[in-house]
């Protein structure tokens, strides 16, 4: 069994996408990890600068939507159902402050 | 309400907005008469302030109706740019200055959008600007301005202490209050009107204020004592108190320190924790069993904090015990030779500090039995702008941490940690990490991760600051040397004159000439401006549609105090803009559209702002910026509380701070870190980096026990003075120098245009009051200046206010005068904190009479 997510790409990541989005197919019981697996396996490098540090965690810069909800920083573990739909932006770093 | 009952008055109705004329975001109304502006007050029942305004609130106006303002969009026809350049300014229309930029913008998003700089310190602005730039692609957005130097000593200290972003001080609970080069409490930093009333009523009541700093500032004027010292040794100071407060008088918090810190991890003789082979963590000696356990297993009473032992045949010690041998090394003895403090008042400030924490004592509130620390030691940008800026800030932090004084009433509280939308966490090593996930800025714990450059502010290789604004010129002016990838193309740049109030202003403009096209939106033209390709008219803060001008979600200043309110305020326009001006966001946002990444600005937006359904933007639709606005309201404050409430009340209140949000420290166990394990390794880490790119680095800060460590002027013995900066209450920013109102005042002050010198110095120099004399630096840069003779400035020190002596200004009234002190300060990596990324503004100058110098 699969299920299928619907990825939107925006910011860096729709640039290292070179698309707006993708279905995706995973197998059943995938997590985050698995999905962002697939997109390093799709679009190289550029992508997984953006989405993961050198460590394997995921960038905290990188805000990714499931379902329009986000994700702690650390999610990777988050659970992933049929239909679930996933938004990806690369954002600026630090911002505010005197 | 008031606002309410005054606009049943036709024609003359009084309207709810917020002040822009510093970042304290005071809830204002506005009274307009046939459309005019005649009148700015406070709204009696509206935080912060209260129905109190300050000078800078009443006189906005002023530069509202100022005839100097930019009001329509203005192209570049002279190509040679400089500030003395005539730019050759030629009106345009919008529709021709959006043809440009569109144009602009799009090219250089389809090349490379790390290409685009932003450039703001519109902090009510944050968040859309923010989603403008992730949207488009690009990571490259600075502030400038006050990160220079301000808050790089005191937001990743905070993070590391209270678990967020910024400090205050609990001074309706404290009994003493010392300030290290700051004003807390005198209009001048943040919380500056309700915190003045505070600082005013403690006072009454009793509570010493003691201020530390060079120069007998407004807030040294007011105080019980004022301790003159030497600028940049104040990490010395706070260093010798706490050696006095371990090693001699035995006054420390033990239970805290054991409960709440890392004080009692072991430490090998690698500098690194002792680890318990199987799960990591850190280990600590347990007393009563007399071996080592992982640290959240031992009881914090058990808990050893001196003594050595043996680990895995290493022999270790307490992070505590290896700390008080550290700081035995600054004697008062020493400690006066550093500061010119004497040593007897080294001592008697230790003795006063640590008796007046009442160690033990506990106070109920609410029902709450919580420890009662009524003493604090409070810093910011006086402490903050040298080049060991990071462990300055550390080294006043630590001695509140001794006395147990974080978080606990009567101490240094957390401004946005704990609230409705967060509490402070519990991170790897059981160190405390931050509270809000709102908060726009970087944690310093866990470090952030290491690698080759991407951005112009070489982030990157800062893996324990907030922000590095000084730094990128470093990425424009030399990036091959400092390995990034490409050059800056377009930099839109916003209510930020960095020309002005960034260092050395030859090096900043050479910086700004080097970007190809640069978009200035402004309401005064300024020296930045003036370098500018396209100009375009920026709206004043009445005038434009800003939600949340306050977000406790996201604004650290001013946020709630114990026991005030959590609220949400908006600012509105309430008078059309003039001429052609635009609020530069909305502007942002029909150039996102026009090049087609509008889609990416919302889902930026929606990330950002934490948005859920029902109030996140759908990426593929359009919205008019009051329907963002009004979604952003309900997102907030419930689905009733849209944009006509706010205009009809301009603020909302989520309720009254808490007491476990105002004192969270005994309602969780995250520790402190006293000893910095994560500075050594972050460092190693980094040096590693830097060795393979070959990129010129300081590694020594990263060092896991915090230090005094001399500026470089420290050791200059030709006689020279050290400048330093000092504040006054009606001038924050340079919009307020515009002012004519402000200037007024500047003028009737006759401390804020000339320099201030001590009498005895004065003598020496032959110099006399009134003199015109000679300010120059060893580099040659040199400005003149008038001699103000008085005893509250230090022997080895000249002083000068704010940010004057500007060059290029829409009010001539104020271009000249008063001294352009950030144009003393040298621009190079050496005067650089390479923890902080604070740019050290210690500098020294040679003073002579103008007619010798002649």
């Amino acid at each position: 069994m699969t299920i299928c997510v619907q990825v939107e790409y925006y910011g860096r990541i729709g640039r290292a996408a070179g698309c707006a989005g993708d279905a995706i197919e995973l197998p059943e019981n995938s997590v985050l990890t698995e999905l962002i697996q697939e997109l390093v396996a799709r679009y190289g490098l550029p992508m997984e600068k953006l989405l993961l540090t050198d460590g394997g965690e995921l960038r905290a810069e990188t805000a990714i939507l499931i379902n329009g909800c986000a994700l702690s920083p650390r999610g990777l573990a988050t659970a992933l159902q049929d239909g679930d739909n996933a938004v990806m932006v690369a954002l600026v770093p630090a911002l505010t402050g005197g | 309400m008031e606002a309410l009952k005054m606009q049943a008055l036709e024609k003359n109705e009084w309207i709810p907005t917020v002040c822009s004329m510093c970042y304290n975001n005071c809830t204002i109304q506005v009274h307009r008469v046939d459309g005019v502006l005649t009148k700015v007050t406070g709204v009696s029942e509206a935080p912060p302030n209260h129905g109190v305004i300050c000078a800078k609130g009443n006189a906005q106006i002023e530069s509202l109706y100022s005839p100097n303002r930019v009001k329509r969009p203005m192209v570049r026809t002279n190509p040679r740019k400089g500030l003395g350049e005539d730019p050759g300014w030629r009106e345009i229309s919008w529709t021709e200055a959006m043809e440009m930029l569109c144009a602009r913008l799009k090219r250089v998003r389809e090349d490379d959008p790390r290409k685009l700089v932003v450039l703001s310190f519109d902090g009510q602005s944050y968040l859309p600007i923010r989603s403008f730039a992730s949207g488009f692609g690009t990571n490259n957005y600075t502030a400038g301005s006050a990160g220079y130097f301000c808050g790089n000593a005191i937001h990743p200290v905070s993070y590391s202490i209270n678990g967020c972003i910024d400090i205050q001080i609990d001074l309706d609970r404290t009994d003493y209050c010392m300030l290290f080069g700051c004003q807390y409490g005198f209009v001048a930093m943040s919380h500056a009107i309700v915190g003045a009333r505070q600082m005013a009523d403690a006072r009454e009541r009793g509570m010493k204020l003691v201020s530390v700093d060079p120069v007998l500032s407004n807030a040294a004027g007011k105080a019980d004592e004022w301790v003159p010292i030497r600028p940049g040794t104040d990490a010395a100071l706070a260093l010798g108190m706490i050696h006095l407060l371990l090693n001699e008088l035995k006054i420390y918090d033990r239970d805290f320190l054991q409960r709440y810190t890392n004080a009692t991890y072991l430490v090998g003789p690698d500098e690194c924790y002792a680890r318990d082979a199987g799960s990591g963590k850190p280990l600590v000696w347990n007393a009563k069993l007399g071996h080592a356990v992982p640290f959240d297993t031992c009881p914090p009473e058990e808990a050893a904090l001196d003594g050595t032992c043996t680990v895995g045949g290493v022999a270790c010690r307490p992070a505590l015990a290896i700390f008080r041998d550290h700081v035995s090394k600054y004697t008062p003895e020493r400690v006066e030779s550093i500061t010119t403090v004497p040593a007897a008042t080294v001592r008697r400030l230790a003795k006063e500090f640590g008796q007046a924490a009442c160690i033990g004592s506990t106070i109920t509130i609410d029902g709450h039995v919580l420890p009662h620390r009524p003493a604090v030691a409070f810093w910011y940008r006086g402490v903050s702008q040298h080049k060991h800026s990071m462990h300055n800030g550390f080294a006043i932090a630590l001695l509140n941490v001794m006395i147990g004084a974080v978080d606990v009433p009567g101490g240094l509280l957390n401004a946005n940690a704990a609230g409705p939308f967060g509490f402070p966490g519990e991170g790897p090593d059981g160190l405390i990490t931050r509270g809000n996930p709102y908060s726009h800025m970087r944690p310093q714990w866990p470090p952030q991760e290491v690698k080759a450059p991407e951005t112009l502010e070489l982030l990157e290789l800062f893996p324990l600051s907030v922000y590095a604004r000084a730094v990128p010129w470093l990425g424009i002016l030399e990036p091959e040397k400092y390995k990034v990838p490409y050059h800056p193309e377009v930099l839109i740049h916003c209510r930020a004159n960095i020309v002005a109030t960034t260092a050395d202003v030859e090096k900043t403009v050479e910086a700004l000439c080097k970007v190809p096209f640069q978009v200035s939106f402004v309401d005064f033209m300024n020296e930045t401006a003036s370098l500018a390709d396209l100009v375009l008219p920026d709206t004043h803060s009445l005038e434009r549609l800003v939600p949340f001008a306050t977000d406790p979600f996201t604004t650290f200043y001013a946020t709630a105090l114990p026991g005030e309110d959590w609220w949400f305020a908006f600012q509105q326009p309430v008078v059309k803009p003039a001429g052609e001006t635009r609020y530069w966001v909305e502007v942002l946002f029909e150039v996102a559209e026009r090049i087609g990444c509008l889609p990416d600005v919302y889902a930026a937006f929606n990330a950002l702002g934490h948005f859920k359904e029902p109030f996140l933007l759908a990426p593929r639709e359009k919205y008019t910026w009051e329907q963002i606005c009004d979604r952003w309201a309900r997102a907030r404050c419930g689905p009733d509380i849209g944009l006509d409430y706010f205009k009809q009340h301009g603020f909302y209140s989520l309720g009254k701070r808490t007491v476990k949000e105002s004192y969270p420290r005994a309602f969780h166990s995250a520790r402190i870190p006293m000893y910095f394990e994560h500075f050594k390794k972050a460092g190693e880490r980094l040096g590693a980096v830097v060795k393979e790119l070959g990129i010129p680095w300081e590694l020594d800060d990263y060092q896991a026990l915090i230090d005094f460590k001399p500026c470089h002027p420290y050791h200059k013995t030709d006689g020279s003075l050290y400048l330093v900066n000092t504040k006054v209450p009606f001038y924050t920013h340079t919009i307020s120098a515009e002012n004519p109102l402000l200037n007024d005042l500047c003028e009737r002050n006759t401390h804020v245009f000339p320099v201030g010198i001590n009498p005895k110095t004065a003598r020496r120099l032959g110099v006399q009051q009134g003199d015109t004399i000679v300010l120059e630096t060893d580099w040659g840069r040199r400005t003149e200046a008038t001699a103000d003779l008085r005893e509250g400035v230090h022997p080895e020190v000249v002083a000068c206010v704010g940010v004057l002596g500007r060059r290029i200004t829409g009010d001539l009234r104020i271009r000249g005068k008063g001294v352009h002190f950030n144009n003393l300060i040298k621009f190079d990596p050496k005067m650089m904190d390479f923890v902080s990324a604070a740019l050290d503004a210690c500098t020294r100058v040679k003073v002579t009479k103008a007619a010798a110098a002649r």
